[in-house]
């Protein structure tokens, strides 16, 4: 039985992975909004930067497509469906300090309730997803802390673990929140070859950061964020991209 | 041999050893979770809150475990609907409920005028378990296992990373109530073993002391049962023999095992 307690929806014809129409959001308790009237479509398989300062609204953004914060207003789109009906399709790679690192629960583990969504309630993982799993954790140098409690790691190894999560989802969209923060020199080299094989796979990956530079790292097309607005849009490799409806 | 033990029947010692097993290894399972979120509070603020549910039942003169169970559910959705949004924390909503049944009990107790009726629920009466009170324990602490194994891969991903088990559609705030409706079975039955009083300790040291030697959950429960019966038929036999309190003697042996491995884990692990 799935979570969400029907049937996971194939996705409408033509639909793009991500549109949002004048997204209003607020968090909990406040009057002000986090977010003001923000519309924009991301295309299969794009891969978009969301940049901007700390406060900028671009993690809250993020929050409103997985459903952690719900609009106060305006539409948001997931292949053609509400974001309550396709969760298996969006994988999200929260910040770090969203998780209780002293939990114990060891690695391998965590990465294997990436694949809890295509289970559901009961079942248990098969050893298809174990094998899913090995491979995701060769795949970003992790197999010999396999065993290691979550919180032995250091900070560019948790942002490898989530980063495993979330490819072990085998989701069609990505969205990573600040992958790159504050994470030593080969993870954001292993991070970079992945964002390059999703690429490949023809995933669509949508990243917030506060990066300006990017690390070299081509976008398709840059969405600025300031004061919970969308400022703009640059499309660095593709400027006849016309997808935004701002 | 004591006095005690010449008085007590076989059969109730008997039944005590079963009751310490019926109550331990839930009690130790729910502790892991209670721990591991931070709610230590709860399992005494639970344990304390049936009383007026005690109280009522002994009133109406139905079995006191059935007046215990229903204050135990209305407390444990009492603190899941007043925390459901950001206003009230978690820990005040339980400090609210928690003092004011607590508070309820005193004055219903008042209206029965004998607090000696409630001596056995206040501070356990292990020895004096009759039949239908260790078939509750056995349903409750039963129902309370499978319904958590069933949701264990859930409950577990909710404890550490809730926001990622929300974006998976997973229902975080249904499994918060499960987790305190099954806590409330759980506590319901401990209070048979230890009273009101104590039970909060047999939710809570068996598991805090497996939480000091190991860093994997299922181990982590598996060493909690072990140190609950432990401790259970450890200060069980010491009471029987002795004619110390049960209750007190189970919770001081538990007590003890987490003395020690504190020791092991300062000792060894440094």
């Amino acid at each position: 039985m799935n979570y969400s307690g029907c049937q996971h929806p194939p996705p409408r014809p033509d639909a793009p992975p991500l549109r949002v129409h004048d997204l209003v959001v607020a968090h909990e308790g406040a009057r002000q909004p986090a977010l003001h009237g923000i519309s924009l479509t991301v295309e299969k398989p794009e891969r978009v930067a969301l940049i901007g300062p700390n406060g900028a609204g671009k993690s809250t953004f993020l929050k409103a497509v997985v459903h952690l914060l719900k609009p106060r207003s305006g539409k948001i789109d997931l292949f053609g469906h509400s974001p309550g009906t396709c969760h298996h399709r969006v994988a999200y790679l929260p910040q770090r300090g969203e998780l209780d690192w002293d939990f114990p629960v060891h690695l391998r583990r965590m990465v294997l309730s990436g694949r809890y969504v295509r289970h559901g309630w009961f079942k248990r993982p098969s050893e298809k997803d174990q094998q899913a799993v090995e491979r995701v954790l060769a795949l970003l140098c992790l197999e010999d802390l396999a065993d290691r409690q979550i919180g032995e790691l250091s900070g560019g190894q948790q942002q490898r673990a989530m980063l495993a999560r979330a490819l072990v989802q085998e989701a069609e969209m990505l969205l990573l929140d600040e992958p790159f923060n504050a994470v030593d020199d080969h993870t954001r080299k292993l991070l970079i070859k992945v964002l390059e094989t999703l690429r490949q796979e023809e995933k669509t990956v949508i990243i917030a950061t506060h990066e300006p530079e990017l690390e070299g790292l081509p976008f398709d097309r840059i969405f600025p964020f300031l004061e919970g607005r969308l400022v703009s849009q640059t499309a660095p490799h593709r400027p006849t991209s016309s997808c935004a409806h701002e | 041999m004591s006095e005690a033990l010449e008085i007590i029947s076989l059969t109730a010692v008997r039944r005590a050893y079963l009751a310490i097993l019926l109550v331990g290894i839930p009690c130790a399972v729910m502790g892991c979770f209670v721990v591991l979120r931070r709610m230590a509070f709860i399992g005494d603020a639970l344990a304390h809150t049936v009383l007026p549910g005690i109280v009522i039942a002994f009133l109406k003169g139905f079995h006191l475990f059935f007046g215990a169970l229903v204050a135990g559910i209305i407390t444990s959705f009492g603190i899941g609907w007043l925390s459901r949004r950001k206003e009230v924390r978690e820990d005040t909503a339980i400090g609210i409920l928690f003092t004011a049944m607590f508070a309820l009990g005193i004055l219903l107790m008042g209206q029965t005028g004998s607090f000696r009726d409630f001596e056995g629920i206040l501070f356990g009466n292990i020895l004096y378990l009759d039949r239908l009170t260790l078939q509750a324990m056995a349903v409750l602490g039963g129902l309370s296992l499978v319904l958590l194994a069933s949701v264990f891969k859930e409950m577990e991903l909710v404890s550490y990373d809730p926001s990622y088990a929300q974006t998976i559609g997973i229902k975080t705030e249904k499994l918060r109530y499960l987790l305190l409706l099954l806590l409330a079975f759980t506590v319901v039955g401990a209070i048979q073993a230890v009273g009101v009083i104590l039970t909060s300790a047999l939710l809570i040291t068996p598991a805090a002391t497996a939480a000091l030697l190991t860093k994997k959950l299922p181990q982590m429960i598996l060493l909690a049962s072990l140190f609950a019966l432990l401790g259970g038929w450890a200060g069980l036999t010491f009471s029987v023999f002795t004619n110390f309190p049960s209750g007190a003697a189970i919770v001081l042996a538990c007590t003890l095992l987490f003395g020690l491995a504190y020791l092991y884990r300062s000792v060894f692990r440094q």
